[in-house]
């Protein structure tokens, strides 16, 4: 169990968690911080109306580039989600009880960046206005999507994934919500938090139920996870592209994902720690166990890399075998080392138990994987499209400002609502935190 | 059956539990706790007496439908207006099992929640017992026991004892 | 919609015609009124507004009408498509030898200038727009003066023409002005000598030496060149009689990628080749003065014409100096091929017209001595053409009075007082011959949209001062009766006219010989040659966006054109493809972006006119550099020259859509040796499966059996790259042109490209049109969310555009590349004539939809409709696809697999059929026969 939790008392929990969104410390931090990432929220608007305006043309994407920094965004923020119901799940069913000081925040965090990851697959269509055909329903005609593509399982999966997520967060908010009803001083707040905690009262035949619902929950969203990546793996993997058509993609895309996922956690959760004094419940021993965590999806991803060098050359197939060397020695050389160095060098140095406990460098780390999972999806999207079969029909791909002001507004949307969340939601799952707190016996 | 009785805060979970413990052999069969989170004892132990939650049996119900539905759905689909997609088979059956899986899973996540919230009578924005004294702490760091005054043989008096001897912090009445 | 204007289509930033539907339909009505052609009852001056329909004539009918286009003033004789009177496609005359049915790219795009909004649409005096009373006001009390002087100090220039209306009408004009002059030009090549003209028979041919010739591409009868050639090429069910091609030249030309033996020379080298090539033929055999490759090229030339006494043909392009050409002559007579392969006879151009003042050197001469004091330019546009258009531009101020007559507001038409439109071909009536002699009728499919005169018209008012019916003028030359008129309207070919009236004979000419040529190498200065850009010739066709959109043969170049370097040069000079030189000829120099490709003569830059279009609107500007500005006046320094040339240190963007021609170890080109014939082994399909193969169209299977199996057979044997197919599918699927932007951005629209790879180590180069492949396993629509791409029961691989969200990965997904995606709305503005010319058949396509190839779906089925009004079945060949009715060459087959005698699947039976990428498995329709290569060994 960790070196200070134990020291907490139910007190300090409920004094301190709901402080945070009651008694709003430190104001002004906030104010700029949300006003900043507000700004950034506001030049994905521009750009989302100059998009609806011209149409898919002001990207850079072409023929044979398809598909470039929108699909690249949408696996990325994805990725980025699955950590959150990695932790809260699967954690919870190893009984990994240092999870539970921050299910609540990485939960949120998934739910965000599926909502990032969700505008994506609308806004790359060529005419956004019939996204709803790919909803499964008959047209005049009688016609349904073409179940066989990929695409329209990534419609299923992102949105049971983010409705899942939803219900797993908001079922164990619950009870904090009722907390806050109780402690709230004004009396707007407390109907406000009350509505939203359905008249929670803690009465012990509620809790059974509860109990377990969140457990199956918990089991529905593990395979759920690993289903997902899988998923958006097989958008590609479906693909005959070389580069592309490969088997090993859903379990190298869901390890990435989770490598990608801890990495944003860290550069969440350092800050945040710091800036509502949170040390004592997210200790260094939370993070060094998420280092840990990173080092190995970190080398899960390394593998991954490996065996498509591998099996490309063992199969002896010329397109195969070029897009592999085209990816490291072609005009794109630079973005895959980059890759290289940010996802299976960098982590590395968390082999040092120094380096794991040394906080700035795991913001740095997190940051650097964040950028290195970010150019993978790249390395994989542009540089197996930019050349495949008939080298007559070869291109490159030169993103334009509209590319990057699409990618950096969504950015601002995710940090918009995580500022919205820590104000008006209890950041720490409090309930669970009571009970570890108050049977400490029981931890681990 | 009333949810009017004498209500009792405990300081700490084990004290609660012993009450509970006390509770049914000193003429108080009905009875219920509103803790901060969720005691293991007492789940385990009510457990005899209680049927199980249904709503593991909801969900698996729930899971299985949606995902036979899913199924069918794609195959009805694709034999409802037949085209021909690459020369493959109408049922390919492969390529329907993610929406299957996925569809599965929603349906099963959302028979749990609706079952959970049907099993806790949400929205319950008020019950009796929130006039007693102090209750607001209950979703805090107090362990409530109310002894329900539904059957005959109930005397408050004889509860505010019995709870004042399991050493309750405060004892109060919610009548009717 | 002005937002749309800025959408980067080059139509978009065309203004609206001023023209309301109404008076379209009105000026429809002329058509409507040929309506009636068809059964010989018209009265050609008859106009009916189509609001009344004529007897016989079925709304939403497509009615074709036979009419010839001027190339050059070489009439070539093609059918134009009308709907509704209003005429959207043009295909070959079958019944004109040098169309065969077939026709070139600019022929497909011409259609597009007749809705240029770009045309001149009404006379311009000093810059201001006035009308043509104003002009006639204007002009014939000075026409009266000079009636009186007998035309003292009138010139006239005119483009030379094969027209006999339009000689007739000079030889009129000028008995009516004894003292005028009449002078010709033309910017592009003479194809006559002295009043003779060759033509060539190359089905009789077995081997061919082509010196510095583009028969296939760059010549008036090049559509029978290649149909003849090709018919050699082909592997016909296993036997082949293939001729031998031997090319020297100094960069790839089209008919330089056909060539079997090819010498990459320097002009200043032709000699001393030739001259031991005509050696070798007179028995003794010299090589001392020859190179290693120049010697193995000479000696095996002259072994192969020693072999084939007879049916030898030696030709050389009309650019090449008179001592090369009276060389081809002389070995045609001594290898006795005159008369077999080579047949020269009466031009049919009128360069050489007795009474010519001459051409533009003598006018400047005539206006600079203020001989000439009045002058009207007819068509051509020579401030731009000539050599040194400043120089002209200030003698063409001198003149008191100056007209120019053109279908453009042009370089020209600025620089005279007085700017008449000229109407577009297929408004006017005419008479053309063609290159082989043949008399073709020009009919007008609708009435002038730009209130333009025909050049005949105009022609006849300058002589009689009386304005006139074309059709009058044009009937009034022929004193045949009614029924013949009609027939030869009908037919658009006079009967019984054409071929070459035998010209005299020569002298005979025991030994021959070619005096010596004068190589120098001087550093900084570069030999330099010219020639006529392939699709906008000397720039006329500047405004044309299809043509600008047209990839270039072997530099897939798009609206530039560039100076072609070596390689060599490029590595020893260190240039990349886009530097800016600056080449000085004489006191002139001209600033042009270089590109580099292989097969160039090394210290040789070719430069192609027809770029850098000073005045012009739309599509036509900027664009490329001016290369007449490196001409010389003489007839040699014309083609050939000397330039001085330095760095700039500046570099632009050049666009190439195809920017990999090395096959990287892929094999999308099957090449064999015509030797090896015999002992090819066919290539089978390897048929593997995880699923079921259903036969085509199981799931409809219940509703509907299947009849047809849609398939295309491409031989690329015989392909010779001329991208005619390309221009003929963009007319023909309304396939939009995005401007020079959007292809740098890989945007380009062509449902059929033509990709080109070096084969043999850079030696050889191998065309390849590819449309879609209509795979029977389409990987396509595997990946498609919404359906709208899937599989109709013929096999098609339809593209639903209503239905398509685009999604784009079907694009990802296929491995030919073929589909082409509407990044942005790249229709024309709603107001722009352009829309006029599209095919009502096919859906103009919207921002954000997938598009490609459809096998010309909308023919199929009129096909199938007609066939089954007729209760007949569909007939082999009857349905033919754009492309394929397009193809000079005859290499694109198109028909129905289940039909066991159609001319597809027996090709698809041949030892050298291949599909493309067959490892993938996708069971493609489209496919190929493999490339044959005939090298003497």
């Amino acid at each position: 169990m960790s070196d200070r939790t134990h020291r907490l008392t139910i007190a300090d929990v409920n004094e301190r968690i709901s402080g945070v969104v009651l008694d709003f410390p430190k104001p002004k931090v906030w104010f700029i911080g949300f006003a900043a990432s507000f700004a950034v929220l506001m030049l994905l608007l521009v750009a989302i109306i100059w998009l609806f305006t011209k149409g898919v043309g002001i990207w850079g994407i072409n023929i044979p580039i398809a598909w470039a920094f929108a699909i690249t965004n949408f696996v990325w923020w994805i990725g980025i989600g699955h950590a959150g119901t990695f932790i809260s799940a699967i954690l919870f069913l190893l009984f990994q009880k240092w999870r539970t000081t921050i299910n609540r925040f990485t939960e949120a965090m998934t739910l965000f960046a599926v909502a990032c990851a969700g505008l994506f697959p609308l806004l790359h269509l060529g005419r956004p206005i019939y996204f709803y055909w790919l909803l499964p329903y008959p047209d005049t005609m009688g016609l349904w999507p073409q179940f066989r593509s990929p695409l329209v399982w990534d419609v299923f999966a992102v949105s049971t994934y983010g409705t899942v997520s939803l219900l797993f967060w908001y079922v164990g908010l619950l009870p904090d919500f009722a907390t806050l009803r109780d402690r709230a001083q004004r009396i707007w707040v407390r109907r406000v938090y009350g509505i939203l905690s359905w008249g929670w009262s803690g009465a012990g035949r509620t809790w059974k139920h509860y109990e377990k619902a969140y457990v199956i929950l918990a089991g529905l969203a593990t395979p759920l996870v690993v289903s997902v990546h899988s998923i958006v793996g097989m958008d590609f993997a479906v693909a005959m592209l070389p580069g592309w058509h490969s088997t090993i993609f859903p379990p190298y895309f869901v390890g990435g994902a989770i490598f990608c996922g801890f990495a944003m956690v860290l550069t969440l959760v350092i800050p945040m720690r710091k800036l509502y004094h949170l040390e004592d419940f997210i200790t260094l021993r939370h993070l060094e166990l998420m280092a840990i965590v990173l080092m190995v999806t970190g080398w899960i991803v390394t593998y991954g890399y490996f065996s498509e060098f591998f099996t490309a050359w063992w199969s002896g197939d010329v397109f195969e075998r070029y897009a592999q060397v085209n990816r490291a020695l072609g005009p794109y050389k630079g973005s895959f080392w980059a890759m290289v160095f940010c996802n299976c060098l960098a982590p590395q140095v968390l082999w040092s138990r120094r380096m794991r406990r040394c906080v700035p460098v795991l913001f740095a780390i997190g940051l650097i994987v964040n950028v290195g999972m970010w150019l993978e999806r790249y390395v994989i999207i542009v540089e197996s499209l930019h050349r495949d079969f008939l080298p007559s029909s070869w291109g490159m791909f030169h993103a334009t400002f509209w590319d990057w002001a699409t990618f950096v507004g969504t950015i601002g949307l995710f940090l918009t609502l995580i500022f919205l969340f820590v104000r008006f939601i209890p950041a720490i799952a409090m309930a669970e935190l009571r009970r570890q707190v108050a049977q400490p016996g029981e931890a681990s | 059956m009333s949810d009017t009785g004498v209500v009792g805060a405990f300081i700490s979970a084990p004290e609660l539990v012993a009450a509970t413990r006390e509770a049914s052999a000193a003429g108080f069969p009905h009875w219920e706790t509103y803790t901060p989170y969720p005691i293991e004892e007492l789940i385990v132990e009510k457990a005899p007496k209680e049927p199980a939650s249904p709503v593991a049996w909801a969900m698996a119900i729930g899971g299985c439908l949606s995902a036979a539905g899913a199924f069918s759905m794609q195959e009805f689909a694709t034999h409802y207006y037949p085209i021909e997609v690459a020369s493959r088979p109408l049922s390919s059956w492969p390529a329907f099992v993610p929406i299957t899986f996925e569809l599965g899973v929603l349906g099963s996540a959302f028979s749990g929640v609706i079952a959970l919230f049907i099993l806790a009578k949400f929205p319950r924005l008020y019950l009796p017992i929130h006039r007693a004294r102090g209750f607001r702490r209950a979703s805090q760091d107090r362990f409530f026991l109310i002894l329900y005054d539904d059957n005959p043989r109930f005397d408050a008096e004889v509860a505010r004892a019995f709870l004042a001897r399991m050493r309750a912090e405060l004892i109060d009445e919610v009548a009717p | 919609m002005t937002d749309r204007r800025d959408e980067f289509s080059p139509d978009a930033s065309s203004p609206p015609l001023e023209m309301e539907r109404r008076e379209f339909l009105r000026l429809a009505g002329a058509t409507a009124a040929l309506a009636g052609l068809a059964g010989c009852s018209r009265q050609p001056k008859a106009l009916r507004p189509y609001v009344v329909p004529p007897d016989g004539w079925i709304p939403g009918a497509k009615t074709f009408y036979a009419t010839a286009m001027p190339w050059e003033g070489f009439g070539r004789g093609i059918l134009v498509e009308t709907h509704e009177g209003r005429p959207t496609k043009i295909e070959g005359n079958p019944r004109h030898r040098d169309s065969g049915g077939s026709t070139d790219a600019i022929t497909q795009a011409s259609i597009r200038d007749l809705y240029d909004p770009d045309r001149s649409a009404a006379p311009v005096r000093q810059g201001t727009v006035a009308s043509w009373a104003d002009f006639s006001q204007d002009w014939l009390p000075r026409w009266e003066r000079l009636r009186a002087a007998q035309g003292d100090g009138w010139g006239i220039v005119i483009e030379p023409t094969t027209s006999p209306t339009l000689r007739r009408l000079i030889g009129e004009w000028s008995k009516a002005f004894p003292k005028a002059r009449w002078y010709q030009h033309t910017a592009l090549a003479r194809y006559d000598r002295a009043g003779t003209q060759e033509d060539y028979r190359f089905a009789a041919a077995d081997v061919v030496l082509a010196i510095g010739s583009d028969f296939l591409l760059n010549h008036p009868a090049a559509l029978r060149y290649t149909r003849e050639f090709a018919q050699r090429r082909k592997i016909d069910q296993g036997r082949l009689n293939a001729n031998r091609l031997y090319v020297i030249e100094s960069a790839w030309t089209v008919t330089g990628g056909m060539a079997d033996e090819r010498l990459v020379l320097a002009p200043s080298r032709f000699e001393p080749v030739l001259r031991a090539i005509s050696d070798g033929l007179n028995g003794r055999d010299d090589f001392a003065s020859l190179g290693e490759t120049e010697r193995d090229f000479a000696a095996k030339v002259i072994a192969d014409l020693r072999r084939v006494r007879g049916t030898g043909l030696c030709l050389a392009g009309p650019e090449q100096s008179a001592s090369v050409r009276t060389w081809t002559e002389l070995a045609n007579r001594l290898l006795a091929s005159e008369g077999r392969t080579v047949i020269s006879g009466a031009a049919m151009r009128g360069d050489g017209d007795a009474g010519c003042a001459g051409g533009l050197a003598e006018l400047t001469a005539a206006l600079n001595a203020v001989q000439v004091r009045q002058v009207c330019i007819l068509g051509a546009n020579p401030v731009y053409t000539s050599p040194n258009g400043s120089e002209f531009r200030e003698a063409l101020a001198k003149a008191e009075y100056s007209v120019h007559f053109g279908q453009y507001l042009d370089e020209t038409g600025e620089g005279c007082q007085w700017h008449l439109p000229e109407s577009h071909y297929l408004e006017a009536w005419g008479d053309l011959r063609g290159y082989d002699g043949t008399l073709l009728m020009q009919q007008p499919l609708i009435e002038p949209l730009r209130q333009g005169k025909s050049a005949i018209e105009m022609m006849h008012w300058l002589t009689t001062g009386l304005a006139a019916e074309g059709y009058d003028i044009v009937r009034g030359g022929y004193s045949v009766d009614e029924e013949t008129w009609r027939e030869w309207l009908n037919a658009g070919v006079a009967s019984g006219s054409g071929g070459l009236s035998r010209g005299g004979a020569r002298g005979p000419h025991a030994l021959f010989d070619i005096e010596s040529g004068t190589a120098k190498h001087e550093s900084g200065s570069i030999e330099l040659v010219i020639r006529a850009e392939p699709y906008l010739r000397d720039g006329r066709y500047a405004n044309n966006a299809w043509l600008q959109e047209l990839p270039r043969p072997f530099t897939s170049l798009v609206w530039d054109n560039a100076l072609w370097v070596s390689p060599e040069m490029a590595q020893r000079e260190k240039l990349a493809t886009g530097d800016v030189l600056r080449l000085t000829v004489k006191n002139r120099s001209v600033e042009a972006p270089v590109v580099v490709v292989n097969g160039t003569a090394d210290g040789c830059a070719i430069a192609e006119l027809g770029g850098g279009r000073r005045r012009a609107d739309g599509s036509g500007k900027g664009g490329g550099f001016d290369a007449f500005a490196l001409r010389g006046e003489s007839e040699t320094e014309r083609w050939l020259g000397r330039a001085a040339w330095e760095r700039t240190g500046r570099s632009m963007p050049l666009v190439q859509i195809q920017t990999e021609m090395e096959t990287e170890d892929r094999h999308p080109i099957w090449q064999f040796a015509a030797a090896d014939t015999e002992h090819l082994q066919p290539r089978e399909d390897p048929a593997i499966s995880l699923f079921p193969t259903p036969p085509p169209g199981s799931p409809a299977a219940a509703s509907a059996p299947v009849h047809h199996r849609w398939a295309m057979l491409i031989d690329l044997s015989s392909c010779t790259g001329c991208s005619a197919c390309v221009a003929a599918c963009q007319a023909e699927n309304n396939t939009p042109s995005v401007g020079k932007d959007q292809c740098g951005r890989g945007r380009h629209m062509h449902w059929i490209r033509v990709d080109r790879y070096w084969t043999d180590g850079g030696t050889r180069s191998a065309p390849q049109p590819v449309p879609c492949m209509q795979c029977e396993k389409a990987p396509c629509e595997l990946v498609c969310p919404v359906g709208a791409t899937v599989h109709s029961s013929e096999g098609l691989n339809e593209m639903v555009y209503n239905r398509c969200v685009g999604t784009r990965y079907c694009s990802n997904n296929c491995p030919y590349k073929v589909r082409r995606f509407n990044f942005f709305d790249f229709r024309a503005p709603r107001e722009s004539p352009l829309h006029l010319q599209e095919n009502p058949a096919v859906t103009v396509r919207a921002r954000g939809v997938m598009e490609k190839c459809s096998y010309c779906v909308q023919r199929i089925d009129e096909a199938r409709i007609a066939s089954e009004r007729e209760h007949r079945p569909l007939r082999d060949g009857e349905l033919r696809t754009a492309c394929q009715q397009a193809c000079p060459a005859e290499a694109i087959v198109f028909g129905d697999l289940s039909d066991p005698n159609s001319a597809v699947l027996r090709r698809k039976r041949e030892r050298t059929h291949y599909a493309l990428l067959a490892e993938l498995n996708t069971h493609p329709r489209t496919t190929y026969l493999a490339r044959m290569v005939n090298p003497s060994v």
